[in-house]
């Protein structure tokens, strides 16, 4: 049976990347949470020396690998590209940043979301200026 | 429907009112030309769009440049699109060897394949990571947000998936008819843009649908902001995007989409009709102009600068 359980998983064969008939939290053991599975989306993952290169992987993990390897590359972006959902993409950086494949960047602090007040982001002036700049420059 | 105000159609356009970056053209690239008196920060103009498959690493702007953060303050703030406001501390990343042509070639899935001058491997002394920050693109069903990020988008919008399933426990099953997926899946589309001093600018769509509403605390966590766009033939949509930011005290812009380059409304009858203070920015846009997004940005970028610089006064 070739259902998509995330839509267009079909037609992206060309990836390489088979579409899964698993479902999508099954990757993750059925755990929904993590301990940094808060990660932000924006989070960056980059693969450290001689991960790539790692036995016993799942597909998943390896895939998360290849698609890190040379760039750094977003939570948002390897749950595009692989076609898992978020969470469950959250899980499994979190999970290989335990196993120690990979490191995590995140440029903005985890818990700053208060509500209240208008430093909310936690990004400072400086880096502001710098996008407002950059954007100007475009 | 609400809108317009009956006297709004005769006091307001006649013959519609041009939005500020008008005119707009309606090839998107042609549009972009007010930037050209400043130097091209990554030779030769818009950056091609090339597949996020290939890596960000191999665009000229994500060489290994100093990073301007420090010495930046003293630059120009309040440019505008065109101005030749160049921050001197971001200087041209020096250790590239020209590539246009090269980081355009389309670049297949495996990474490092062939002409540009990346290594296979990582280099011991490999760029620092990035800094990111993102701003979220809300607004009503089909207002235009995935265009408009695609228009300042390095990368084309890529979609993602959020997962119902922690929500909704029990529902799905393992197999799975097809015509549940839109009950057990929210979909949204986002962007990437470099910018130089080894910046990346995520854009973030919200999904449209209010009752993913909840989903929004995840978009907005650590975020410079929001475009809110509105579409003014269906102004009701916008209504929980801008309830959403404002109760939360997150810095957002109001863009009216403009979808035929004309201006339907006047800024202020829109502002009356959502019951929108004055202190939050509101402009005409188009989403399909690279220089109205620009546009558009900037000036969130610029309130956020403001709120931020009261909250620590």
């Amino acid at each position: 049976m070739t259902h998509a359980p995330f839509g267009s998983l079909g037609a992206h064969s060309a990836d390489g990347y088979e579409a899964s008939t698993v479902r999508p939290y099954a990757v993750t053991g059925g755990r929904v949470r993590s301990a940094l599975s808060d990660l932000p989306l924006e989070a960056l993952v980059e693969v450290m020396p001689g991960a790539v290169n790692s036995v016993g992987l799942t597909p998943e993990k390896r895939a998360i690998l290849q698609h890190a390897a040379h760039t750094y590359v977003s939570i948002a972006e390897l749950s595009a590209l692989l076609r898992l959902p978020l969470g469950v993409v959250r899980i499994l950086v979190a999970d290989m940043q335990e196993e120690g494949h990979i490191t995590v960047h995140t440029s903005t602090p985890v818990n700053v979301h208060t509500g209240h007040g208008s430093s909310h982001s936690g990004l400072s002036l400086s880096v502001l200026e710098s996008v407002l700049n950059g954007i100007s420059a475009l | 429907m609400a809108f317009p105000p009956s006297d709004s159609a005769t006091r307001g356009a006649s013959g519609g009112m041009s939005p500020a970056w008008a005119p707009v053209s309606q090839t998107v690239g042609a549009v972009g030309a007010p930037a050209a008196g400043a130097p091209a920060p990554a030779a030769g103009g818009n950056p091609p769009r090339q597949s996020v498959l290939g890596g960000g690493r191999n665009t000229a702007t994500d060489a290994p440049a100093p990073r301007p953060v420090a010495s930046a303050s003293s630059g120009p703030v309040t440019s505008v699109p065109g101005a030749s406001a160049q921050p001197a501390a971001a200087p041209r990343p020096v250790a590239q060897p020209v590539p246009t042509q090269q980081s355009q070639q389309p670049i297949a899935t495996a990474p490092g394949a062939g002409s540009a001058p990346q290594p296979a491997t990582k280099p011991a002394g490999q760029p620092a990571a990035p800094t990111v920050t993102k701003i979220v693109v809300a607004g009503g069903f089909a207002v235009g947000k995935t265009t408009f990020i695609g228009s300042i988008s390095d990368v084309d919008p890529l979609n993602t998936e959020a997962a119902m399933t922690e929500h909704s426990v029990g529902v799905d099953d393992a197999g799975g008819v097809s015509d549940r997926k839109t009950t057990t899946t929210v979909a949204m589309d986002f962007g990437r843009v470099a910018l130089p001093g080894n910046l990346w600018l995520y854009l973030f769509g919200t999904p449209g649908q209010d009752r993913f509403l909840f989903m929004w605390d995840d978009l907005a966590r650590g975020a410079i902001g929001a475009v809110v766009l509105v579409d003014t033939d269906r102004l009701e949509q916008c209504f929980p995007a801008i309830d959403y930011f404002e109760s939360r005290g997150i810095p957002f812009v109001v863009g009216v989409n403009c979808f035929d380059g004309v201006a339907k409304h006047r800024l202020e009858d829109v502002r009356e009709a959502l019951q929108v203070p004055a202190h939050v920015p509101m402009l005409y846009t188009d989403a399909r102009s690279r220089a109205a997004t620009k546009q558009t940005l900037i000036a969130l970028v610029q309130l956020a600068m403001r709120q931020l610089r009261g909250g620590a006064a």
